[in-house]
C-alpha cells in the first residue's frame, strides 16, 4: 500500500472513531459528551455513579449505540455494493439506490410483511435480499439488453424500476394498513429505530459478503479492461459476475432491512474512493467502505442535530448532498459515451 | 375548376366567408372520439366510490334534483375532484408535448426533468410558511421557473438526443424532492398529512377555490398555445430546415419552453407532482394518430383521459382507503418507461 494511502486510511479510521463517540453523545436526551466520557471512564476512576443512572444506560445502550453501529455497518455495506456495481457494469453512475436495487429490497420486505407475516431478523433479511436480487437481476438484464456501456440508459432503466417498485410497495403498504407515519420515515432511509438484535444478526452476513469478494477482487480489476481481454487473461468472467451479484444482493438486502433505502450514499462514497485510489480495486473497496461509514455517520449526527427536537431522515439529507454530485458528474464529463451515443 | 383538386388527402376544407381552413380528418375524428370517451369516463367516475350511484342518480344529482345525499356527494366531493383531475391531466399533457417536441426526446418531460418537482417544492415551502388555510397555487409557476432556470444553467448543451438534459433533470428532481421532504420533516406530521399526500400526487379535497384561478390562468395561456401550434410542427424538422423555412429559432424555443413551464406548473399546483402523465399523453396521442407531431389539444385530451383513468382506478382498487393518485401513475408510468427504453434499443446507429 502506498504511504499516502496508509496515512489516509489511518486518518479515516481516526475520524470514524471520533465521530462514533460524537454520535453516542448527540441526541434529544440531555446527555452530552461529558456524561459519555464520565460513563466510559467511570471504571478507571472508580466512579460508578453514572452507571447507576438507568436513564442514561438505556439511552446509550438501546438508542445511541445501535444506531451508531448501524450507521457504520449500513454505510460501508451500501458503499461497497455501489463500488462493486460500478465495476461490474463499468458505469461510474451505478449505485443501488439509483438503479432500483434498494427499491427492490423494500418491495421484497413489504411483500414479506404483508403476505408472509415475517417477524424474525432472518425473515427480514431473506425477503429483502430476495427483493434486492430481483432488482439486481432486472437492472443488469435490462442494462445488457439495451446497450453495453451507456451509463445514462442504465440510469433511465433505474428510474423506471424505481418507479415500479416504489409504486407497488407504497400501494401494498398504504392499502393494507394505515401506517403512513412509520412508513414515511423508514422509507426515506433512517438508522434511528434499529434494534441491537437485528444488528448482531446482520453483522456476520455483511462480513461474509466481504469475505466473498476477496478472492475475486483481482479478477474484477482485470475485468475493467473489458470482458474479452479479461477472458484472454484467464478470468472466468461469468463466475466473477455471479459472485458480485450475490455480494451486492446480500449487502443491499441487509442494509435495507436495517435502515430502509438510503440513496446516493453509495454514489458519493464510490466517487470519493475513486479519487483516492483510482486504479486498485481492492483499495477502492476499502476506502469506499470507510467513506460510506463516515458519510452515513455524519449524516445521522446532522439529522439528529439540525432541527432538534425533530429528526430528519438520513436518506433525505444524503440526497440533498448526493444529487448535486450526480449533476456535477454528468455535467463535467464530456466524453461521447455520456451523451447517449455509443461512439 | 373545383376546389377539391387542391385539398390534400385526408383533409377537410372548411370555408367561412373568404377564409378557408384545412382540417385533417383523422385528427377531428380522434378528437371527437376522445371527447366522447372522456365524457363517458367522467360520468362513470362520478358514480364510483364508497357509495355507488346509479346513472339516474348521477343525472338527477348533476341537475340538482332529487334527494340531497347524491347531490352533496356529486357537487361537494366528486365533481370538483374529477374537474381537478381533468384540468391537471390536460395541462400536463400539453406541457409534456411542448417539452418533448422542443428537446426532441420522448423522455424530456416536465416531471422527469424536475420542473414539476420545483413547482411542488415552492408550494410546500409557501404552505409551511403561510400556515394552514390558504393554498398557494400561485407559488407553483415561481418554483418551476426557478427549476427550469437551474436546469438551463446546468445544461446548455443538451447532448446527443437530449440524454444529458434528461439525466441532469432527474438528479435535479431528486434534489427538489429531498428538499421538500426536508422542509416537511421540520413540522409535526399531524399538520402535514394532507400536504404529504399531495406531494405524492393526490386529488382528494381540491375545491373550486383552487380550480377557478388555475383554470382561468390556463385559459389565458390558450391563445398563445394556439398561436404556437403551427411553428411547433416545424420544430419536428431538424433545426436547419426549420430555420430555412423562416422560423426564428431562439424566440420560438424560448416561448415554447416558457409555456411548457407555466402549464406544467399550473397542472402541478392542483394535484401535486403527478409523474409520467406528461410523458404518456403525447405518446398516446401520436400512436393514435399514427404520425409524428400530435397537436397539443390531442395531447391534452389524452392527458386528461389517462389521469382520469388512473384516478378512478386508484379509487376503485384502494377502496376503503384513500391512496394518492401519483402512486398509480408511477406504477403505470414506470412500465411505460421500460417499454419505451426497450423499444428504442440501439439498432446500430441509434
Amino acid at each position: 500500500m502506498h504511504r499516502h494511502h496508509r496515512r489516509l486510511a489511518s486518518v479515516g479510521l481516526l475520524l470514524l472513531g471520533s465521530f462514533m463517540l460524537l454520535s453516542m453523545a448527540v441526541g434529544a436526551g440531555e446527555y452530552g459528551l461529558s456524561e459519555l466520557f464520565g460513563y466510559l471512564f467511570g471504571y478507571l476512576g472508580g466512579d460508578t455513579a453514572l452507571h447507576s443512572n438507568p436513564h442514561l444506560t438505556m439511552i446509550l445502550y438501546t438508542l445511541r449505540l445501535p444506531r451508531t453501529l448501524c450507521a457504520v455497518l449500513v454505510g460501508s455495506a451500501l458503499a461497497v455494493a455501489a463500488t462493486l456495481l460500478q465495476s461490474a457494469t463499468r458505469n461510474p453512475l451505478a449505485e443501488p439506490g439509483l438503479l432500483g436495487v434498494n427499491a427492490g429490497a423494500v418491495l421484497g420486505l413489504i411483500l414479506g410483511l404483508t403476505y408472509a407475516g415475517i417477524s424474525s431478523s432472518f425473515g427480514y433479511l431473506l425477503w429483502s435480499a430476495g427483493g434486492a436480487l430481483l432488482g439486481n437481476l432486472l437492472v443488469l438484464a435490462l442494462g445488457s439488453l439495451l446497450s453495453t456501456g451507456q451509463p445514462l440508459t442504465l440510469i433511465l432503466v433505474g428510474v423506471a424500476l424505481n418507479a415500479i417498485f416504489s409504486g407497488l410497495s407504497s400501494f401494498l403498504l398504504l392499502a393494507n394498513q394505515a401506517v403512513l407515519d412509520q412508513f414515511r420515515f423508514w422509507d426515506m432511509g433512517s438508522v434511528a429505530a434499529v434494534e441491537m438484535a437485528a444488528l448482531l444478526f446482520l453483522l456476520p452476513v455483511v462480513l461474509l459478503a466481504w469475505l466473498l469478494i476477496l478472492p475475486v477482487c483481482r479478477s474484477l480489476s482485470l475485468m475493467q479492461m473489458g470482458d474479452t481481454q479479461a477472458r484472454a487473461l484467464g478470468v472466468a468472467t461469468q463466475r466473477v459476475r455471479l459472485i458480485i451479484l450475490l455480494v451486492v444482493t446480500l449487502l443491499t438486502g441487509s442494509a435495507v432491512a436495517l435502515a430502509g433505502p438510503i440513496g446516493f450514499l453509495g454514489l458519493l462514497a464510490a466517487v470519493l474512493a475513486r479519487q483516492v485510489a483510482p486504479v486498485a480495486l481492492g483499495r477502492q473497496l476499502l476506502f469506499s467502505a470507510l467513506t460510506g461509514a463516515l458519510l452515513l455517520l455524519v449524516a445521522d449526527i446532522l439529522a439528529r442535530w439540525l432541527i432538534q427536537p425533530f429528526e430528519l431522515a438520513d436518506g433525505t439529507l444524503l440526497a440533498v448532498v448526493g444529487a448535486p454530485v450526480l449533476i456535477g458528474m454528468v455535467w463535467r464529463t464530456r466524453t461521447p459515451w455520456l451523451t447517449g451515443r455509443a461512439a | 375548376m373545383t376546389t377539391s383538386r387542391f385539398i390534400p388527402a385526408g383533409q377537410i376544407l372548411l370555408r367561412i366567408g373568404s377564409y378557408a381552413l384545412l382540417l385533417p380528418r383523422r385528427n377531428l375524428l380522434l378528437g371527437t372520439l376522445l371527447t366522447l370517451l372522456l365524457a363517458i369516463a367522467s360520468l362513470l367516475a362520478l358514480g364510483v366510490g364508497t357509495l355507488w350511484l346509479t346513472p339516474e342518480q348521477i343525472w338527477n344529482g348533476l341537475l340538482q334534483r332529487g334527494p340531497a345525499m347524491p347531490q352533496l356527494l356529486i357537487h361537494g366531493i366528486r365533481l370538483p375532484r374529477i374537474c381537478a383531475v381533468l384540468l391537471a391531466g390536460a395541462a400536463l399533457g400539453i406541457a409534456g408535448c411542448l417539452l418533448q417536441t422542443l428537446v426532441r426526446n420522448r423522455l424530456a418531460t416536465p416531471d422527469m426533468v424536475g420542473v414539476n418537482e420545483g413547482a411542488a417544492l415552492a408550494i410546500i415551502l409557501f404552505t409551511i410558511q403561510l400556515g394552514i388555510g390558504s393554498w398557494p397555487w400561485w407559488a407553483a409557476p415561481l418554483g418551476s421557473v426557478l427549476a427550469a432556470a437551474a436546469l438551463y444553467a446546468l445544461c446548455r448543451d443538451p447532448g446527443e438526443q437530449g440524454y444529458r438534459f434528461v439525466v441532469i433533470g432527474i438528479a435535479l428532481s431528486e434534489l427538489f424532492n429531498a428538499l421538500g421532504q426536508l422542509a416537511m420533516s421540520s413540522q409535526p406530521l399531524v399538520h402535514l398529512a394532507s400536504l404529504y399526500l399531495w406531494s405524492m400526487g393526490h386529488f382528494a379535497g381540491q375545491g373550486w377555490n383552487t380550480l377557478q384561478p388555475v383554470s382561468l390562468s390556463l385559459l389565458l395561456l390558450c391563445p398563445l398555445l394556439i398561436m404556437l401550434q403551427r411553428p411547433l410542427t416545424l420544430l419536428l424538422l431538424d433545426p436547419a430546415s426549420a430555420r430555412s423555412l423562416g422560423l426564428m429559432m431562439v424566440p420560438l424555443q424560448l416561448s415554447v419552453l416558457g409555456l411548457a413551464i407555466l402549464t406544467a406548473a399550473l397542472g402541478t399546483a392542483i394535484g401535486g407532482p403527478v409523474v409520467f402523465i406528461a410523458m404518456a399523453a403525447p405518446i398516446m396521442a401520436t400512436s393514435l394518430l399514427r404520425q409524428p407531431g400530435a397537436p397539443l389539444w390531442l395531447a391534452a385530451l389524452c392527458g386528461a383521459l389517462l389521469l382520469l383513468g388512473s384516478d378512478t382506478l386508484v379509487r376503485l382498487l384502494a377502496y376503503p382507503q384513500e391512496l394518492p393518485t401519483g402512486l398509480m401513475t408511477r406504477l403505470l408510468g414506470g412500465l411505460l418507461l421500460l417499454g419505451l427504453l426497450l423499444r428504442r434499443r440501439p439498432s446500430g446507429d441509434n
